[in-house]
């Protein structure tokens, strides 16, 4: 019963369809977006599944999860949320209009890569390791979270549009954190514990970490162009977030670079501390982590690239969407999604979607949209439930939402 | 790691309501608890672990019994002299008073026969009887000298200078204060030859002398030139001298001379020495001085210690004291530092000890103009030595005798060692270290080792107990560092004595008993003993207890911390107890482990845990090199790991037994034994 209320709940805040858009037929249309894109190559939906929602996880449920990570694992989510406000120009049958804007993006990255030894620390203990060296080097984990207050324009001439957002961004949460050499070696019975580790972290001020805080600010630009080469069918390419946030005065970096034999200590501290915050125990802060300052407060937004595909065929019932993304500077890997979708009626239309990439290794899911009313249209996409439905494949969480209001 | 979790996939739980509790997963944890090392050196302070020459563990105890200071040798009480003048120590000018009486002024008194005598000046005459006759009082002013006096004691000499050619008889005078009248002298001369003098001298004391006098020949007669002519002149006289002196007025206004109105030389004694010294030099002290004066007049003090030396100059203090009333005297306190004098105690003589000669003058000036000085008025000095520290000292320090004892010596390393344990090689040494220049006499009375843990003890037996053991005197540079200390040992081995025995009850502390008498043949230095200060005496007591023993139950304990907070116990399921130990002690051992809480309370107590801890082997060279490891599994169950929880301390005991033939083990400098207790849990999480 869980696997269909799991589904539901996923559906709900699925993502966005095209082709029934209603932005353009309106002098002024409100648009509330959220996209969701999240994953991991390795981890099952299963497991994740197992994970959140509690229970006690046997052997078995991690044996078969463990033996399929690698040495190098990732995961992670991007949620981008955004509010607009358009006011069109030009006539409104022309569904190429041009329009001004007036928006509010609510964006959030987590992103993690992983080695196989740290899920085997954590959910099996060092009692497996014992004797051996659990490898923890090149891990890194990141956390992003800022808001944008963005205008802009979209200009279209003939068949060609291109569109330009500047924007203003307000950062709340900035957390890197990197390993580059680090294993635990745990010694014949326990007698002592051997920590290698080279890290590093940056992390803002967490105690600021409030929405619309300005913790750190900067500037955002976004950029798109379009060519319509047949009806409405087009191939774009857009430019998302580039731009940069500095961060406030007290930005902090901590590293640690040492070799410490434990004589005493609970693994399972040392993980939380090494991992997350590099806090505790005390002593391992105290003595070992060095803590600064950063003088380069300036941080890259992580800058989007994509290339769109949208192709209608007759009498644009049919229509198929492709969209290949970058993330560079990211754990995001390039993606490809595609989605082909049909009108059955006027107030309904279905999709199925496929694609490969991003924070998972593949994903396959359905579209729904529906116009509830002349100037009300919701869109959603599952690309991934598929492998929701199917727990034992690989986990991703792919899909938005889009409500739409012209007036 | 969780959090990683729960940040990359908190997006999962955004629409998901069916959450249902947290999730749980069993992991198997190996951690170290806690990590011990027995090795002897840890076991003692570095002070006590010595080495011999092939390495072996020798724990040597060095105690001080007693440190002889200076100040329970002697010590110079505070001495104060104290002592008050008074006026009639005071001088007073002299007087003198001359007064001639003519032979024509006595001729105009007698008639026709002195008109006769003036009229024939110049030529012979036989002059008949005269008299009797009378001279008018005649007034005196000393008034530059004095105003008045009332004396104590003074005298008055009246003289008579007959030059007149005939003799004069029954010359009767009377001295007078002119303003009152009141006599002052009475007397009378009964013959004053013709040129030749007569003297009398009369006590004025008790008298009040004013400045204007008057002095009346009241009679006097002359019997003639006995019809014998005598050549006439009338200028030839009788001539009256009046001398006043040695006054010692009770109240005086007068023009004081200058004078020293106090000046003494004596021998400053110090008081209450159980020494006899000639000479000391001062490390450190105070000599404070205070006058008090009611004259009123300027006083010079002058105080000099000529004993007293530094940098070559004598100790001295001159101050000037103000002039002061009987109702506002005037005052002075100071005190003076005396530290690094150099101090000849031997008298002014320098045949005394204790003494150093001093002088004090107290003087006026002349004051020129009269002032009143009454027997009232009065000197205080006060000059005392306080807290007087010698830094050296010469003389006969005496035939004094200490007692080192009945007292105890602790002996804090056999505090964590238990059972039977039979040393062999033990040496108790008792060493005088003497830095005095005077002889002395040690006897040892006694030597016990009582164990207070389990009651027991032991008294030494030894011939060298109650016996006299000379130690001879320290020598110096002739007064001058360094000084050449005399060292005289005495060792009770096994054998002299039964000390092996006081060692193997491994005592918490030795009691002991000794004498020490300094010059027992009494002064055959002839005063030249001496002392520096911080330099005198020690008495030391040094137990060697080699490691070489034979054992049965020794055991060692180590008490370390215990974290019990690291570890959530609550979320442990089973687990097991690794004692893994790596012994280098050439004797096997049980092991015993006791976890405590807050309050030294035991919760989980493990006692003589299944398994040996296995000897080191013992080569051919009877020196370990390798290290035996043993590995020792104990299972805990659900209640022994709640019981964990409170624990704050471990306590891991090591029982050792040497082979059972008993042969005595030597253990050397390397030895150790490690021992990490650690723990395999299999936990809980959630």
């Amino acid at each position: 019963m869980y696997k269909y209320f799991f589904l539901f709940s996923f559906v709900i805040i699925s993502q966005n369809l095209v082709s029934q858009d209603i932005e353009g037929l309106n002098k002024y249309s409100l648009s509330v977006y959220t996209d969701l894109d999240g994953g991991s190559q390795k981890l099952s939906s299963k497991f994740i599944d197992k994970y959140v929602r509690g229970g006690y996880i046997d052997n078995e449920t991690k044996d078969a999860f463990f033996s399929k990570l690698e040495s190098k694992n990732r995961a992670g989510v991007v949620w981008d949320t955004k509010i607009e406000l358009k006011k069109y120009s030009g006539n409104s049958d022309n569904k190429r209009r041009s329009y001004q804007l007036l928006g509010f993006e609510n964006y959030y990255l987590y992103e993690a890569e992983f080695t196989n030894d740290l899920f085997g620390l954590y959910f099996y203990g060092n009692k497996r390791y014992e004797n051996t060296k659990a490898d923890l080097s090149d891990m890194r984990f990141k956390s992003l979270k800022f808001q944008v207050i963005k205008f802009g324009f979209y200009q279209q001439f003939q068949r060609l549009g291109f569109g330009l957002n500047g924007g203003l961004v307000l950062g709340q949460n900035y957390l890197t954190v990197e390993t580059n050499k680090a294993s635990i070696y745990t010694a014949d019975h326990g007698q002592y514990l051997d920590l290698d580790i080279n890290a590093k972290s940056t992390s803002s001020d967490f105690s600021q970490d409030k929405l619309f805080s300005a913790v750190g600010k900067g500037l955002s630009v976004d950029a798109k162009i379009d060519f319509w080469y047949q009806g409405n069918s087009k191939i774009g390419f857009e430019l998302n977030r580039l731009g940069f946030i500095k961060w406030g005065e007290n930005l902090k970096e901590q590293s640690v670079d040492t070799s410490y034999r434990f004589e005493g200590i609970n693994i399972s501290s040392i993980i939380d501390s090494f991992v997350i915050d590099l806090k505790s125990p005390e002593e391992f802060k105290d003595e070992l982590v060095h803590s600064k300052l950063s003088e380069k407060r300036n941080r890259a937004l992580p800058v989007q690239y994509a290339f769109n595909l949208h192709h209608s065929f007759k009498d644009e019932k049919l229509w198929l969407d492709a969209k290949l993304t970058m993330m560079p500077n990211t754990l995001y890997k390039t993606s490809f999604q595609c989605d082909l979708n049909y009108q059955f009626i006027r107030l309904l239309t279905l999709g199925v979607d496929a694609g490969v990439g991003g924070y998972s290794s593949w994903n396959t899911g359905i579209n729904v949209g529906v116009r509830l009313a002349k100037f009300i249209t919701v869109d959603l996409k599952a690309r991934s439930l598929f492998n929701i439905y199917n727990l034992n494949k690989p986990a991703a969480l792919i899909g938005s939402a889009k409500l739409v209001i012209g007036f | 790691m969780k959090n990683i979790f729960y940040l990359v996939f908190i997006i999962f739980v955004f629409g998901t309501s069916c959450k249902k509790d947290n999730p749980t997963w069993d992991v198997g944890i190996l951690t170290p608890l806690v990590k011990t090392s027995f090795s002897l050196k840890n076991l003692v302070n570095d002070s006590i672990y010595k080495l011999d020459s092939a390495q072996l563990i020798h724990f040597v105890f060095n105690r001080n019994l007693y440190n002889l200071s200076l100040d329970s040798f002697f010590s110079i009480s505070d001495t104060t002299i104290s002592k008050s003048f008074s006026i009639d120590s005071l001088k007073l000018y002299n007087i003198n008073i001359r007064y001639p009486l003519s032979l024509g002024e006595i001729a105009k008194q007698s008639g026709s026969i002195g008109a006769l005598i003036i009229a024939l000046n110049g030529n012979k005459l036989a002059i008949p009887a005269l008299g009797p006759l009378s001279v008018p009082k005649v007034e005196f002013n000393a008034d530059t000298l004095f105003t008045s006096m009332t004396l104590d004691d003074g005298k008055i000499d009246i003289s008579f200078n007959n030059n007149l050619p005939v003799d004069i008889t029954n010359v009767n005078f009377i001295l007078r204060n002119a303003n009152n009248n009141a006599t002052i002298v009475q007397g009378s001369f009964p013959l004053i030859k013709s040129n030749s003098t007569e003297s009398q001298t009369f006590s004025l004391a008790g008298q009040t002398v004013e400045s204007k006098i008057s002095i009346e020949v009241t009679n006097f007669s002359s019997p003639g030139s006995q019809g014998v002519p005598v050549l006439i002149d009338t200028s030839s006289s009788i001539i009256a001298n009046l001398k006043v002196y040695d006054l010692r007025p009770s109240k005086a206004t007068a023009i004081w001379p200058a004078q020293n109105i106090i000046e003494q030389h004596l021998d400053f004694n110090l008081r209450r020495l159980e020494v006899f010294l000639k000479y000391a030099k001062i490390k450190n002290g105070t000599i404070y001085l205070k006058l008090s004066s009611t004259i009123d007049d300027t006083l010079h003090f002058e105080y000099k210690l000529p004993g007293a030396t530094k940098n070559g100059m004598g100790f001295e203090i001159i101050k000037k004291l103000l002039p002061g009333t009987i109702s506002n005297p005037s005052v002075i306190y100071q005190e003076y530092d005396f530290s690094g004098y150099d101090l000849d105690l031997s008298g002014s003589n320098k045949d005394t000890f204790n003494a150093t000669p001093n002088s004090i003058i107290v003087s006026i000036d002349a004051t020129g103009i009269q002032k009143t000085f009454s027997k009232a008025d009065n000197i205080l000095v006060e000059l005392g030595f306080k807290e007087l520290k010698p830094s050296y000292a010469i003389g006969y320090l005496g035939s004094k005798t200490f007692a080192f004892g009945p007292s105890t010596v602790d002996l804090d390393f056999f505090k964590d060692v238990n059972g039977i344990i039979n040393f062999e090689d033990i040496s108790l040494g008792i060493e005088i270290e003497n830095k005095i220049g005077a002889n002395g006499e040690l006897e040892i009375s006694k030597f016990k080792a009582n164990n207070i843990r389990n009651n027991s003890s032991a008294e030494l037996v030894s011939p060298l107990l109650n016996q006299k053991i000379l130690i001879d005197r320290a020598t110096d540079m002739n007064g001058m560092l360094p000084i050449n200390a005399t060292q005289t040992k005495i060792n009770f081995d096994k054998g002299n004595s039964n000390i092996n025995n006081l060692a193997s009850i491994l005592p918490d502390n030795l009691e002991y008993a000794l004498n020490l008498k300094f010059n027992p043949q009494g002064n055959i230095s002839n005063y030249k003993d001496f002392l520096y200060d911080g330099r005198l005496l020690n008495v030391n007591l040094m137990l060697d207890v080699p490691m070489h023993f034979a054992a049965k139950g020794l055991s060692l304990m180590k008490t370390q911390n215990f974290d019990s907070d690291q570890i959530d116990f609550e979320k442990v399921i089973d687990g097991i107890l690794y004692l893994n130990v790596e012994n280098q002690f050439p004797i096997s051992a049980i092991a015993e482990i006791k976890f405590i809480d807050d309050s030294g309370q035991s919760v989980l107590e493990l006692y003589k845990i299944d398994g040996l801890i296995q000897a080191a082997t013992v080569p051919p060279s009877g020196i370990v090199i390798d290290k035996k490891k043993s590995l020792i599994s104990i299972p805990i169950n659900q209640q022994d790991i709640q019981a964990l929880k409170h624990a704050r301390k471990v306590t891991i005991k090591a029982i050792f037994d040497t082979p059972s033939n008993q042969i005595p083990v030597k253990l050397y400098d390397n030895y150790s034994m490690d021992i990490i207790l650690s723990a395999s849990f299999n936990y809980k999480v959630d």
